[in-house]
């Protein structure tokens, strides 16, 4: 099961957080804190895996951002590499040629298609066509929403 | 990369006039403007600046009436952004459930994102969310439904599942499947939260199991690994359609939704071959019925992406879990060599950590690649570093320890986190007890894994160290001399700069001079003291380590007693009053020397201490408090509950009234005290004391038990009996050495290997050849525990004297004992029997002769029983000549072991007995209805209730026509989910004599958990294995029996075998492992050992009431020996 995922720049500043378990705020602070720091420091050409106290890492960096997770021991490491890289795709679709200020901006949106990708830890929908539907399905509610709203009321 | 960073960044004015044009965009602009003044600044100091002037203005907003709930939106999505950044915007909190709870759908998504980002599981606020959730769980509207379910899975807590539990396990017949997979996901968490709340919903678990959706189907596999991995036995039945599922996954029988690059659902996949490998460990037939799924999806995944790299690693493991078949491992080992020899480094870690986990199967493995092994350990990446040490740690033998020490060593001096030392140097001192070649080799190491283990080291290793030191072995020069080495190179480490050093070492440095400095006869006393006198002086050293140093003091003090009391003087005015304390002690004890020689007796054996962890010389004291009013003792555990259930809200709706009460209902359910508090535990003496006095009985019950909790039992104490099955052992065969000495040396050998790495493979992989086929054989995952901790760190090879003094009981399962004699007693006491004469069939109408009573048990209960039956009883109670009832009993149950048939109650016309059968799956109560008269009786029917036991079948308990002096026999079995320790049974027969003249008898009985516990039969390594997975324990000093001549731990284990049905598993040397269960299948495991004239014994069960039960009867059993 999944802990949490982070999602941060080159330069170490937050775009995402997501948590699965609970755990009070200071302790989330050194998580992001730790996971900076630890993952900006890997040198090039190692592996994507690390040990955090009984925590197994897990990141991969796409252009400037990072995607970071972390994994109960049991965990297959390289199921979670794929499971950032459909999460990317998923961003990707939605987003038509994803770029770190696309999830700066629509953060909210980026996290929508998270909750309907991830539950719990554990993945809940592999299929790229109906995370994109049921994304696209409260997004289209929105608009309409947005457009009953937008018309003078006569 | 910097330049994709400055390109977005250029690109940013144009976005931002892209998207304002948009109506969209209009609502999030003010995010807009923050990020964009964010980006512009310059320094953090501006930053804070500009976000104090932003949350104060969105303070402002949020509480105007005027902000519309489109504006709260906004506001929202920025308190998400600067929350994100790290500052506080609490006062939004409230503001985002209000959103949740009355905005339209999209202000809803907002609001229900914001609550599960701000509000963690235990905020208070989260109870405002209830009623809102509830009402979305209701809506036609499917998209919040989603959002309810969404936030449900995220933050609720363990206290608030109930009020939303039956809402969403409705969903889970929901038509659509989206909902369906979210409410299983969603029940999922709350198994992980709170398993028992979802318990009576297992069935519906099958049902989503079964789901047309694969999808759904999916989600619900979390849920069974999980119950899967807690109980594997329970599931077996279902591995017939895990392997159909993964046969239509990997046969590609899944629409194109579910693959991911052109692989048949991986998740589905994976999550299978982890529910299979779990079903299949150590059970061959389960695993049969998988060999030939594994193998095709071992053939399907051949394609180069992580992806099916990710399956084929799960496929391994999971042949090397299950039942071992040499074609699927043989298979599965060249799969291995892709991972490891492939250039990808993400596939050579999972590659080594496969390794890892299969060398403890067959260590052949690791020789076919020692020489990827030996540049993994000079890899640049610290984590492939790390993976490959721990290989090695696993690979480990008496031949190789040197240089996989040393290799361990010097990671660990270059590695600067924290938790990666604590866990490595745990290891290294692990293998340098197992396999220390010899004693300066041992010290050295002990003395490195100290200083580089720092504090954070965990108390057990220095315990363990000291332990090994103090304990010794047989031989008493072999013990000295590793002392006397240990007091030499300590010596030498304080005479230089001791400030530096951590106080752990120090802790044991004080220690071992303190207790043998006296054995190294060429150093003066006097320079030891004036050493630690020293490091009192340093600031750097802890106050815990002080008390240390002072009680090293206090040892070697004898005759130095200027010295002694000039520290004594310059500490009297210390600060710490401890300190004061003891230099206070310390002085009068270096002036009298005869007190010295009594509290501190040198060279006195370790073990000889005697401490009373019962605490039984406070009984009295409890008792005068009691009586003055204090209030009994309730375990922590206990408190916490009641502590839980005052808090306990009540989340029910007025509205409408769910089945929440059910879960509350569990709760106090659990909260009655289970009936084992009988003195569970209390000493002989209070025992009796208990018994005697009817009214202190209750109040003395109640205290016993938290003296009992090791918290309260001195530190010694602890350590005496710390685990002794901790430890894994590999056994080696030094045989087997020169062989693989061999093939190493005649395997071909490339150019490219320089000499060096060849020389060191061939010191770390020395003695690697024999065991491997052994332990394929034992296919236990870790190397069997040793039984005993072996106190001479330098014998490598384990307990080989130990296993031959193995007793010889294992068989002991069949023989059935009953300690009848003392619940006999308080059953009689409690229920006199008011008929002492009853008729039986017409047969035996007198009262048997005390003689002629014992001839008849013994003819009828067999060979194998043994009663005891003290004469006081029989004396008081008559027989009640029903003896000969058990010949009544019906023929598929008259074999089996049973206790002697007792009068129940009777009345002119009926009259009842009861005999107990013990069956191995269940406890069958059988009951006598003899009719006494020479009347027909009517419509007789049995009816027994008791709430703690549950009667699993029933059998005979209505009979319409009952001729005059016949017997008829009903039994009931019974099973006992919940142990306690007395368990009383209340129960009804009606009849008529005449038509329509009903007549009721009621009767009642005791018993007890003996009557629901069967030996367990496992071996030495499974117990090992047993009793590390066990969370609940229980320690107890017992009385030992001393027979005449005899042993007495063998005497005693063999009263308590006889007495309660256990299974003795071995016995070697002052130490006896026996092993029961209880009839649901709770295991309870006991280890006992000799400590001076008591019996230390340590109970461990998955049961948190069974261990205190079953030392309960074993005090019982002891006393009444």
């Amino acid at each position: 099961m999944m802990h949490f995922l982070l999602l941060f720049s080159r330069q170490g500043k937050l775009r995402l957080q997501k948590w699965f378990l609970p755990l009070p705020e200071r302790e989330r602070k050194k998580i992001v804190k730790d996971m900076t720091t630890m993952v900006l420091a890997r040198k090039p050409r190692t592996c994507n895996f690390m040990h955090w106290k009984d925590l197994k890492i897990v990141y991969k960096r796409y252009a400037s951002l990072y995607f970071c997770c972390g994994l109960e021991n049991q965990d297959n490491e390289l199921l979670a590499l794929e499971i950032l890289h459909r999460y990317v795709e998923l961003l990707d679709k939605y987003f038509g040629n994803v770029c770190e200020l696309d999830i700066i901006f629509n953060f909210e949106k980026a996290y929508f298609i998270l909750d309907e990708f991830l539950m719990g830890g554990e993945i809940q929908e592999t299929s790229k066509q109906s995370i994109a539907k049921s994304v696209e399905a409260s997004d289209m509610l929105q608009e309409t929403m947005e457009e009953y709203m937008s018309k003078p009321a006569f | 990369m910097s330049d994709v960073v400055e390109k977005t960044l250029s690109a940013l004015p144009g976005l931002f006039d892209n998207v304002t044009q948009t109506g969209a965009a209009k609502i999030t602009s003010g995010l807009k403007q923050l990020i964009r003044s964010i980006t512009e600044l310059t320094s953090k100091h501006e930053e804070e600046k500009l976000m104090k002037q932003e949350l104060s203005a969105m303070k402002e907003q949020v509480s105007s009436p005027n902000t519309s709930m489109k504006q709260m939106r906004e506001v929202m999505v920025r308190a998400m952004y600067c929350e994100m950044l790290g500052y506080d915007a609490s006062f939004t909190y409230i503001h985002a459930i209000k959103l949740a709870q009355q905005g339209s759908v999209l202000e809803k998504r907002v609001g229900y994102l914001a609550v599960s980002l701000f509000l963690t599981e235990g905020h208070e606020l989260l109870l405002l969310l209830v009623n809102t959730v509830l009402k979305d769980l209701q809506s036609t509207n499917l998209i919040e439904v989603c959002m309810a379910l969404t936030v449900v899975a995220q933050v609720f807590p363990k206290d608030m599942i109930p009020a939303v539990l039956p809402l969403v396990e409705d969903k889970l017949s929901h038509p659509k499947e989206i909902i369906r997979r979210k409410a299983v996901l969603a029940l999922y968490k709350f198994y992980l939260i709170a398993p028992n709340q979802v318990q009576h919903i297992h069935a519906k678990f099958r049902k989503a199991l079964c789901d047309k959706d694969p999808g759904v189907m999916t989600s619900s596999l979390h849920i069974y690994l999980q119950l899967i991995r807690e109980s594997p036995d329970g599931y077996k039945d279902l591995t017939g359609s895990f392997v159909a599922i993964m046969k239509q996954v990997v046969g590609g029988k899944l629409p194109m939704d579910f693959y991911y690059h052109n692989v048949p659902a991986p998740w589905l996949q994976i999550q299978l071959l982890r529910i299979l490998s779990l079903l299949g460990r150590e059970d061959q037939s389960t695993s049969e019925q998988m060999y030939e799924v594994l193998d095709e999806s071992l053939r399907r995944a051949e394609m180069n992406h992580n992806i099916t790299y990710a399956i084929l690693y799960e496929c391994v493991k999971a042949i090397y879990t299950i039942h071992p078949k040499a074609e699927l491992l043989e298979k599965a080992a060249r799969c291995i060599g892709n991972f490891v020899l492939s250039p990808k480094i993400n596939l050579k870690y999972l590659g080594l950590k496969a390794l890892t986990y299969v060398v403890q199967h067959d260590a052949k493995l690791a020789l076919q690649h020692q020489m990827t092994i030996i540049e993994c350990l000079d890899h640049s990446d610290f984590t492939i570093k790390r993976e490959t040490l721990e290989l090695l740690f696993r690979i480990t033998n008496a031949q190789n320890v040197t240089v996989i020490v040393e290799k361990m060593l010097d990671f660990l001096r270059g590695c600067g986190d924290e938790h990666t030392v604590i866990h490595l140097v745990g290891k290294v001192a692990e293998l340098a007890e197992k396999f220390a070649p010899d004693n300066s080799w041992f010290i050295q190491t002990m003395s490195d894994v100290f200083s580089i283990g720092g504090d954070s080291l965990q108390q057990d290793v220095p315990n363990n160290f000291l332990r090994l030191l103090a304990e010794g072995s047989e031989c008493k020069e072999e013990d000295d001399e590793l002392r006397l080495f240990a007091v030499d190179s300590y010596l030498t480490v304080l005479k230089g700069d001791a400030s530096h050093l951590p106080q752990h070492f120090l802790q044991v440095m004080s220690w071992v001079l303190g207790e043998y400095s006296h054995l190294q006869e060429c150093v003066d006393q006097r320079e030891v003291i004036r050493l630690l006198a020293k490091l009192l002086d340093q600031r750097s050293v802890s106050s815990e380590t002080r008390v240390w140093i002072l009680s090293a003091l206090t040892k070697i003090s004898e005759g130095q007693t200027d010295l002694i009391l000039e520290l004594a003087e310059s500490l009297s005015s210390s600060q710490d009053t401890v300190l004061r304390q003891q230099a206070q002690e310390l002085r009068h004890l270096s002036r009298d020397s005869q007190l010295q020689e009594c509290v501190l007796p040198r060279g006195a054996p370790w073990d000889s201490m005697e401490v009373d962890s019962s605490l039984s010389f406070l009984d009295g004291f409890v008792s005068e408090a009691l009586a003055a009013g204090a209030a009994p003792y309730k375990p922590p555990h206990q408190r916490q509950e009641e502590l839980s259930e005052e808090r306990a809200l009540n989340l029910e709706p007025y509205s409408f009234s769910l089945p929440v009460s059910l879960s509350s209902c569990s709760i106090t359910d659990r909260q009655s005290p289970p009936l084992l508090s009988v003195s569970s535990g209390l000493s002989g003496n209070s025992t009796e004391l208990s018994q005697k006095e009817g009214s202190s009985t209750l109040i003395l019950e109640g205290v016993r038990r938290v003296w009992g909790k090791d918290g309260y039992l001195p530190q010694k104490e602890t350590a005496a009996t710390a685990p002794p099955v901790d430890e894994p052992s590999i056994a080696v065969h030094p045989s087997g050495q020169q062989e693989v000495a061999e093939r190493i040396e005649t395997q071909p050998e490339p150019s490219t290997r320089n000499q060096d790495k060849q020389q060191l493979a061939s010191s770390l992989f020395v003695g690697l050849g024999t065991q491997s086929s052994i332990s394929l054989l034992g296919k236990s995952e870790a190397p069997p525990p040793r039984f005993r901790k072996k106190p001479r760190p330098h014998e490598s090879s384990s307990s080989s004297s130990g296993t031959s003094e193995r007793s010889s009981d294992s068989s002991s399962r069949s023989s059935r004992t009953t300690t009848d004699s003392f619940l006999y007693g308080s059953l009689l006491e409690e229920e006199p029997v008011t008929s002492t004469s009853t008729t039986t069939n017409g047969l035996s109408q007198n009262k048997h002769t005390e003689g002629d009573r014992r001839a008849n048990t013994s003819q009828i209960l067999g060979s194998d029983m043994v009663i005891v039956r003290p004469n006081t009883i029989q004396d008081r109670h008559p027989p009640s000549a029903s003896s000969d009832l058990t010949a009544l009993l019906p023929s598929e149950i008259k074999d089996l072991p049973h206790s002697d048939v007792i009068s129940l109650t009777s009345d002119p016309s009926l009259s009842l007995a009861s005999c107990r059968m013990f069956r191995d799956e269940a406890l069958l109560l059988v009951i006598f209805i003899c009719n006494c008269t020479d009347t027909v009786i009517k419509d007789v029917a049995v009816q027994l209730t008791c709430e703690e036991l549950e009667t699993a079948s029933l059998r005979g308990n209505v009979v319409d026509c009952l001729e005059g002096k016949s017997t008829s026999v009903c039994h009931y079995a019974l099973l006992m989910d919940e142990p306690h320790t007395n368990v009383s049974f209340t129960g009804t027969v009606s009849y008529q004599t005449q038509p329509g003249h009903t007549n009721t008898l009621p009767f009642s009985g005791t018993l007890s958990t003996v009557d629901f516990i069967r030996p367990l039969v496992v071996t030495t390594e499974e117990y090992g294995k047993l009793w590390l997975s066990l969370s609940h324990d229980v320690k107890q000093n017992l009385k030992l029996l001393t027979d005449a001549g005899g042993d007495p731990l063998k005497t005693t284990l063999n009263a308590l075998k006889d007495a309660l049905q256990l299974h003795v598993v071995d016995i070697i040397g002052s130490e006896g492992i026996v092993a029961c269960r209880l009839l649901s299948g709770a295991p309870c495991l006991l280890h006992c050992r000799v400590n001076g004239s008591a019996l230390a014994m340590w109970l461990r069960s998955p049961h948190p009431s069974l261990p205190d039960c079953i030392l309960y009867h074993c005090q019982r059993a002891l006393a009444e020996h």
